[in-house]
């Protein structure tokens, strides 16, 4: 499969400050890649080296097969880009917006233009400064979408929307995916990321510390389980398991955290009656939290 | 009008540039109808000005000699060339040029556009020429003003050649240092820096040219920086009129943008 977005080695200085620290990362082609991190990690500047808004102090990055600098302008006819902070033209209507964007990227298809302004219930015949910053988020994400990428960059897309928008938001993107399109998402919103995201990476001041399938993840992490016994919680029960962790025992119940695999757990509690088995899966805000904490 | 950048532009300054414009032309057609009352009783007006120092004079005069207010050439000298119409195309220029690209950096909507399959050089060059044509669309307007209502105030002696001349030698020291303020915006990004460094320049230079006279002879050559040295305002003859100069400013001025262009072209965006 092809890499959409290749970074090696990345690093970025501001002056002394050092922004990123020896970045690799990879996202294939018509992949969901999510990428996570609290304020000032250095998500912005990771993106903006992408666009080539930036130039790396140490390493390289390729998008759509391409460096993304001024030599090679061509390939940001593929690029959809929604930024963090949207700034836009305060005097243009939204829907002369759209048209001078949607002129400068040539679009050809202005039927899935209007669908798209349409679908997220824009109003076009207002001038930007007039709107919310909701409804310029909206004009945002038509922009980023109306050329039909190959590669969308959405930075914190559904900031500011409300839940019908967001569902359509998370909507749009799959369709992209489903299109053939790859998607870098940065959000923190983290339910949305749950919705479509294949791959995960989080990144903690300047460093990627983790990066891996959400499944994957998922099935790695901690795992909170609470089982009821049909009789007394037996004792010592998971003494010889390494990957538990008893956080209480009632008189007919036990709590325990498992990291990794459930299999010695089960087949440990198959021994006994067992009367019901509540087990939460993990969050990827627990995960974003235990990996950040733990790092 | 928005199908490109260079239209998107004059989309946005279409109506500043026809405020610049009428207030420009109202104020060249005020001075234009008091000419009249001014030629039969200039002498008073003459002999205050005589007996300012030199410096004075071109500070205020545009360095032209002809400062004989009781003539079309001195009397739009003394009220629209020498001062208000230099600075009003500089400020015009100024303005503009600050709000280009610093302005849209700073602001955040260059992040935008250089996302979008347009090269940085293209962004540059197609916001410089709109500001050179809303100077152009300005100089030649009221050009065109005088040219046509002179002899309706009494200003037939007046050479249209002269005023074109004139014109074109505004448009030149205005295009100087609007470049300068440009370049700066390209190169730094920074809209403030950039807007007060170019007011301080173009004024500095403007005093400089004015009294570095009175400055000790050492200090003299400094003086060839200043574009005013160059201006010789309106001229009835247009002997006085280097125009080897103003080909050398208009060339600097395109290479100071040039350069600015490639620092802006390779250099990170303040965004």
């Amino acid at each position: 499969m092809a890499v959409a977005i290749k970074i090696e080695n990345l690093t970025k200085y501001y002056g002394k400050i050092k922004a990123l620290s020896s970045v690799n990362l990879e996202v294939q082609s018509n992949a969901i890649y999510a990428f996570i991190g609290p304020n000032g990690a250095g998500k912005s500047t990771t993106i903006r080296i992408l666009l080539g808004m930036l130039n790396p102090t140490e390493g390289s990055v390729t998008t759509l097969g391409k460096t993304p600098t001024q030599k090679n302008i061509n390939v940001f006819n593929d690029i959809g880009y929604l930024p963090g902070e949207l700034s836009m033209y305060q005097n243009l209507t939204g829907q002369e917006l759209l048209k001078f964007f949607g002129n400068l990227k040539n679009v050809t298809d202005w039927t899935y233009v209007d669908s798209l302004v349409e679908r997220l219930n824009c109003e076009p015949s207002k001038k930007i400064k007039t709107l919310s910053k909701g409804n310029k988020q909206k004009f945002g994400l038509v922009m980023a979408f109306m050329h039909k990428p190959k590669l969308l960059i959405l930075d914190e897309p559904t900031s500011g929307l409300d839940p019908f928008m967001q569902q359509t938001t998370v909507e749009l993107v799959k369709e992209a995916k489903n299109n053939g399109s790859t998607i870098f998402l940065s959000s923190h919103i983290f339910s949305e990321i749950d919705k479509v995201a294949e791959t995960v990476g989080f990144i903690k001041e300047g460093e990627l510390i983790v990066e891996d399938k959400l499944e994957t993840l998922k099935s790695n992490a901690l795992k909170s389980i609470q089982i009821e016994f049909n009789n007394n919680t037996p004792i010592n029960l998971f003494d010889n398991l390494d990957n538990v962790q008893v956080l209480e025992t009632g008189d007919n119940s036990i709590k325990i955290n498992v990291t990794g695999s459930l299999d010695p757990v089960i087949k440990i509690i198959s021994q006994f009656e067992i009367t019901n088995i509540i087990s939460e899966e993990p969050s990827i805000e627990d995960l974003f939290m235990n990996y950040y904490e733990s790092n | 009008m928005l199908k490109k950048i260079w239209t998107k532009v004059l989309f946005d300054q279409k109506r500043s540039l026809i405020f610049w414009n009428v207030g420009t032309l109202s104020m060249v057609f005020i001075i234009l109808s008091m000419y009249p009352a001014v030629k039969d009783t200039g002498d008073g007006f003459n002999e205050m000005i005589n007996a300012l120092p030199e410096e004075m004079k071109a500070l205020f005069y545009g360095g032209s000699n002809n400062a004989d207010i009781s003539s079309p050439a001195g009397w739009l000298n003394i009220e629209l060339y020498g001062v208000m119409l230099p600075f009003i195309l500089i400020i015009y220029g100024i303005l503009n040029s600050a709000n280009s690209i610093a302005g849209e950096e700073s602001n955040g909507t260059l992040e935008l556009l250089v996302t979008s399959p347009i090269s940085r050089i293209q962004i540059a060059i197609e916001k410089y020429l709109v500001i050179i044509l809303g100077m152009v669309i300005i100089s030649s307007l009221y050009t065109l003003c005088l040219i046509l209502f002179k002899n309706s105030f009494l200003m037939n002696d007046l050479q249209s050649s002269s005023l074109v001349t004139a014109g074109f030698e505004v448009f030149i020291l205005a295009l100087g240092y609007s470049s300068i303020c440009f370049a700066m915006g390209a190169a730094t990004g920074n809209k403030s820096l950039t807007l007060g460094l170019s007011f301080v320049i173009t004024i500095g230079s403007y005093l400089w040219n004015g009294f570095y006279k009175f400055l000790p002879d050492f200090l003299y050559p400094i003086n060839n920086l200043s574009l005013f040295k160059y201006y010789s305002a309106l001229d009835s003859s247009a002997t006085n009129v280097d125009f080897t100069e103003l080909l050398i400013i208009s060339c600097l001025s395109i290479l100071v943008v040039a350069i600015s262009i490639s620092i802006f072209r390779n250099r990170d965006l303040k965004i």
